[in-house]
């Protein structure tokens, strides 16, 4: 028989003051892992984004105002010069220290085009490029082979009321639809989409670059010094590295998390707080018990390590089962509040911070009651009927 | 009946012995929650407070044009405007990085600065400050 | 010029506590000697300052002014750590009720005094069996308290109170809740350790018991009366 049988059978016989005891605990620990398991998921919508995304980088001519539409370029329908790039000096990129690492260059025309008195968004591309920079464009139909061939995004498609094999007039010239876009959930779902060549001349652009979505070749690629590096070779463009925009996504999830933190140490507390109240209640239940102790010999370091070690256990049983709660939540409310949101999995290393957080503050929270506990009286606690 | 000192030698120095017992349980347990504790606050506070500080902190990032290197009075009179919170040199010196606050400067006072000095330059980039680090860091990494 | 020549001494003992504005002498210079292997009892109705006597041989309560001196111990020269190794390792406390751990099986609750000793896991459940054997409950060693009668529960007791092997026990009523059959098993059982060689003292305020007893002590008003 050693102190710990006593705890072991206190616990295994009183079992819903334990747990009553340890809620406070568990419900604080059950916080920490949801609200960090909700951060978790974020940051992996972040991150799939970024491998979608992650090497490009999108020029585009560099804009006193900019109204979000396609990589920052405002098109058609407002009093302003929309400034392009000139197809003829994107040769200059090869120039940079790092050309090495280009992958993909991608150049587009942009610029409204009436359909059956529809105003669309036309876009020239080429398509070699541009189908080699978005692998996931899924399709009915083929994509365009010859100049008069046409991709229409889904939402564009349902618009024009056309399918591959229709035919489009657009600034009288006839266009075969050759091909329509699965939803992408980008600005091509809205589009038409030709061939560069054609484009610009539909558009009365010849020759000029509405923006380019450059990739990267290698992973874990300098983007940042390569972005600066097109910059210093296009003065007259605004470089933009799409991780950063992915990225400034990131500190609103950072933001949340510390916020995170600071709500569940707060939890935590209370919940610390919580226990030493029930500890200290308890104890002052079990003075009699005390009492006895005492008198068969029981050191006060010994009355100390009872209730200590009873804490101890508190707490680890608190951490595990704050830490199942706090999966189990997070499980059901994530695919709720985020929209694509899933579950990021179990995170054990968090389990075992769970864990020595719960224990360290159950002991923290039991020693004043542990003290107090020792200091009584054996007589008095005898004689308490 | 008489009664026998030696009965109960043994007991009798049991009891007047003096214990070893070196720490208690009762310390050590305090001891390792508060440094469990300790340990904690050290990994989780320092990040949620710079998180906090620079969050209003921007860079921008400029190049010459024409000429060999930024003059150092120019890094003086920008590091002399408000809201500046840093200003080096990057790239073998040839990129200025103006760490500002966005809330208080911007790109548009710096072009005027630059433009009055009679400089040729091209604003390359404008982005979050701690990303910048972070993004930086992470690649700097990946070269090794 | 003291010389200690009885297992227990008590010298002059004094016992004073407030009760709100008043000052109560619960023992009032009580001198007595009790030998090894005695069976006494301390008789006096309540209040007389019989269970505060026998709280303070026990070390459990510190006197106002005075000696108790055990084995040649003086014990309250002691610190609080050696008091209590002291009731450790030589009494055996009986008390009137409640006095067992409801949460503890009967073994559990005779295994007890031994978690703050160094004996080995085989040595303390020979000894545990031995004394809950000695006691009649062989049969009863796995049940909590609550299963068990008033009688049985006081045998628990005593087996706890012996399974240290202490010298002395010192019962505070131990049969004051029990009939009076039950109660005279009890007090068989206790006059059967005395004659194992435990010195006993045994505070009742029923005559009965005192036939038990080798010698009586009669407590009245805090004095021990001739």
């Amino acid at each position: 028989m050693k102190l710990y049988n006593i705890c072991l059978g206190n616990i295994k016989r009183r079992k819903t003051r334990m747990l009553f005891l340890a809620l406070g605990l568990i419900i604080g620990i059950g916080t920490v892992v949801t609200l960090l398991s909700i951060t978790e998921s974020m940051s992996r919508d972040i991150e799939e984004r970024l491998d979608q995304f992650g090497a490009n980088i999108v020029m585009a001519p560099r804009m006193e105002n900019l109204s979000l539409n396609y990589g920052g370029i405002d098109v058609g329908g407002v009093n302003y010069e929309v400034r392009e790039l000139d197809q003829a000096s994107l040769s200059r990129i090869h120039t940079i220290e790092n050309a090495k690492n280009l992958g993909v260059i991608a150049p587009k025309i942009l610029g409204p085009v009436t359909i059956m008195d529809k105003t669309l968004l036309l876009m020239g591309v080429v398509f070699e490029e541009e189908l080699a920079l978005k692998p996931w464009w899924q399709k009915t139909g083929a994509f365009p082979g010859a100049d008069n061939e046409l991709l229409l995004g889904s939402a564009a498609a349902s618009l024009l009321n056309a399918s591959p094999g229709s035919t489009l007039v657009m600034k009288e010239q006839s266009f075969k639809v050759s091909g329509v876009l699965d939803p992408t959930g980008g600005s091509e779902d809205n589009a038409v989409i030709a061939g560069l060549a054609p484009a610009q001349k539909i558009l009365g652009k010849q020759g000029k670059i509405s923006l380019v979505e450059i990739s990267a070749f290698c992973r874990g690629c300098p983007i940042t010094e390569l972005t600066l590096q097109i910059a210093e070779k296009f003065p007259n463009a605004k470089v933009t590295a799409m991780k950063q925009a992915v990225m400034s996504k990131m500190q609103s999830i950072e933001l949340f998390k510390s916020f995170s933190l600071g709500v569940s140490a707060l939890v935590i507390t209370i919940g610390a707080l919580l226990v030493m109240v029930t500890m200290m209640g308890s104890v002052n239940q079990r003075t009699r018990e005390i009492g006895i102790f005492r008198a068969i010999g029981f050191r006060q370091g010994h009355v100390m390590q009872i209730i200590l070690l009873e804490a101890l256990l508190l707490g680890i049983f608190g951490g595990l089962a704050g830490f199942v709660l706090g999966n189990g939540v997070a499980r059901i409310i994530i695919p709720l509040t985020l929209e694509a949101g899933r579950f990021a999995g179990i995170n054990w290393q968090l389990g075992g911070i769970c864990l020595l957080l719960s224990a360290a503050l159950s002991l923290l929270a039991s020693l004043y009651p542990a003290f107090k506990a020792a200091s009584l009286d054996p007589n008095l606690a005898l004689r308490a009927l | 009946m008489a009664w026998d000192p030696e009965k109960y030698r043994e007991k009798r120095e049991r009891v007047l012995g003096i214990q070893k017992k070196g720490i208690s349980f009762s310390i050590m347990a305090a001891i390792v929650s508060v440094t469990i504790l300790l340990g904690l606050g050290a990994v989780t506070v320092p990040n949620a407070v710079s998180l906090w500080q620079t969050r209003h902190l921007d860079d921008a990032i400029y190049r010459l044009t024409a000429g060999y290197a930024w003059p150092d009075q120019t890094l003086a009179g920008i590091r002399g405007m408000s809201g500046i919170k840093k200003v080096t040199k990057d790239h073998h010196g040839g990129r200025l990085v103006i760490t500002f606050d966005r809330r208080r400067t911007g790109p548009e006072k710096f072009d005027r600065f630059l433009k009055e000095q009679g400089l040729f330059f091209a604003l390359l980039n404008r982005v979050n400050h701690r990303q910048h680090q972070q993004i930086t860091a992470e690649e700097k990494e990946a070269k090794k | 010029m003291k010389t200690v020549d009885h297992f227990i001494q008590v010298h002059d003992l004094v016992k004073t506590y407030a009760d709100g504005a008043q000052l109560v002498t619960a023992v009032d210079q009580v001198n007595l000697s009790i030998d090894d292997g005695e069976f006494v009892t301390i008789m006096g109705q309540s209040g007389s300052g019989k269970s505060t006597l026998l709280s303070m041989l026990g070390a459990l309560m510190r006197p106002t002014t005075g000696k108790v001196l055990v084995d040649s111990m003086d014990l309250y020269s002691l610190g609080k750590e050696q008091l209590a190794d002291f009731r450790s390792e030589y009494i055996g406390f009986i008390f009137q009720s409640f006095q067992l751990i409801p949460y503890l099986t009967v073994l559990e609750n005779v295994k007890l005094p031994m978690a703050v000793t160094i004996l080995k896991k085989k040595t303390r459940q020979d000894m545990a069996m031995a004394v809950i054997d000695r006691v009649g409950l062989a049969d009863k060693h796995d049940r909590l308290p609550d299963q068990l009668s008033g009688g049985e529960q006081e045998r628990v007791a005593v087996a706890r109170a012996i399974v240290n092997r202490p010298p002395l026990i010192l019962a505070d009523e131990p049969t004051g809740n029990l009939d009076s059959d039950t109660a005279a098993q009890i007090m068989a059982l206790l006059e059967s350790l005395n004659r194992d060689g435990h010195t006993i003292v045994v505070v009742t305020h029923n005559p009965e018991t005192e036939a038990y007893a080798s010698r009586n002590i009669r407590v009245k008003d805090g004095r021990v009366a001739v």
